[in-house]
């Protein structure tokens, strides 16, 4: 029986190829940026002839961004969060949404007001804990 | 080949060698030019490193490969806020509102940078390309190809909100309701080992 040889050198060309191409494609549909987004319907927080109008028990559940706090109101009454050295204690929101949460287990739909005054980011801050906290129909109010 | 000839004086013939006088000599390039006739050509080249550097960078951009295939322009004055809990970006026409100017579709609207100012909160170059965008859109909608009604909206960071409602409001009232606030994306927090 011969003896079988076996120093056998692989072919790498092919696998270079496939790399190189690997790579180019690659390079071509990399996302350097990292962007995501908030979504919100407008129509639900302004005043449109098709939106509905909600149930007349239903108790209307609406976060103000004011420039001194968090103020978190169901109906008319409502409590306010002091801010953080400037920023949103989210903490304390967090923990005031998920009293909400309890009380209103089936909920996700609320009010998102801003005062004049405050800044973008924590428009951002806010809707982001809402949505992470549950509340994915958030409506912001453009008055 | 030798040999000796018939004279007086004897003299061996040998065969002539190298003649250049050493005035012109060039002694290194001649050494290198006879040694490189020599040299192996058969040279196997190591490839292990290169796979590896190759495989790396195959996996490093597998992390940052996207299927959706869309671009997103983020301008330069602007530095998008960030969030934990957004969903991915989609394709629709970008308004930008920097502290400066509002854009759309990275052009900026009007001749002039609108200034964001309380006096200006009519925008009328803003609503005319929004009215055009919104004709354009239900054009592709009678023509029965599928459309993007909603807008994406990226603000700097430190914007008053104020600019963003005015935005906000004349985007409602030219039909765009569905809004999508564009921020970066964050990852969340390592997890205590417990």
């Amino acid at each position: 029986m011969a003896k079988k040889k076996v120093n056998v050198e692989l072919n790498m060309t092919p696998f270079i190829g496939l790399f190189a191409l690997l790579v180019v494609m690659l390079l071509l549909t990399a996302v350097w940026n990292n962007i995501s987004a908030l979504s919100t319907n407008t129509s639900a927080s302004t005043a449109s002839d098709e939106a509905s109008p909600p149930p007349k028990n239903q108790v209307n559940l609406t976060v103000t961004i004011l420039t001194k706090g968090v103020e978190m109101a169901e109906n008319t009454k409502g409590n306010v969060i002091p801010h953080l050295s400037g920023e949103v204690n989210k903490a304390s929101f967090i923990t005031a949404l998920q009293v909400w949460r309890s009380k209103y287990p089936k909920r996700k739909d609320l009010v998102l007001n801003t005062e004049n005054g405050v800044t973008y980011k924590m428009l951002i801050t806010v809707f982001d804990t809402l949505v992470g906290e549950g509340w994915h129909d958030v409506g912001v109010s453009t008055q | 080949m030798t040999g000796e000839v018939s004279s007086s004086t004897k003299r061996v013939i040998r065969p002539p060698g190298y003649h250049i006088e050493p005035k012109y000599d060039l002694k290194h390039f001649r050494k290198k030019m006879d040694e490189s006739s020599e040299r192996d050509y058969d040279v196997v080249l190591p490839l292990t490193s290169m796979i590896d550097m190759f495989s790396m960078l195959v996996i490093f951009l597998l992390l940052n490969f996207s299927a959706t295939g869309e671009a997103y322009f983020v301008n330069k004055d602007i530095k998008l806020p960030e969030a934990l809990n957004a969903r991915p970006i989609e394709s629709m026409p970008l308004i930008s509102i920097s502290k400066t100017s509002v854009s759309l579709d990275s052009e900026v609207v009007g001749s002039n940078p609108v200034i964001i100012g309380l006096n200006d909160r009519q925008m009328p170059a803003l609503v005319a390309s929004l009215t055009k965008l919104k004709a354009l859109i239900k054009n592709q909608e009678d023509a029965g190809l599928p459309v993007k009604k909603g807008i994406n909206l990226q603000a700097d960071q430190n914007t008053d909100v104020v600019y963003i409602k005015r935005v906000m409001n004349i985007l409602i009232s030219t039909g765009f309701s569905s809004i999508n606030f564009a921020v970066r994306e964050t990852p969340p927090p390592p997890q205590a080992d417990e």
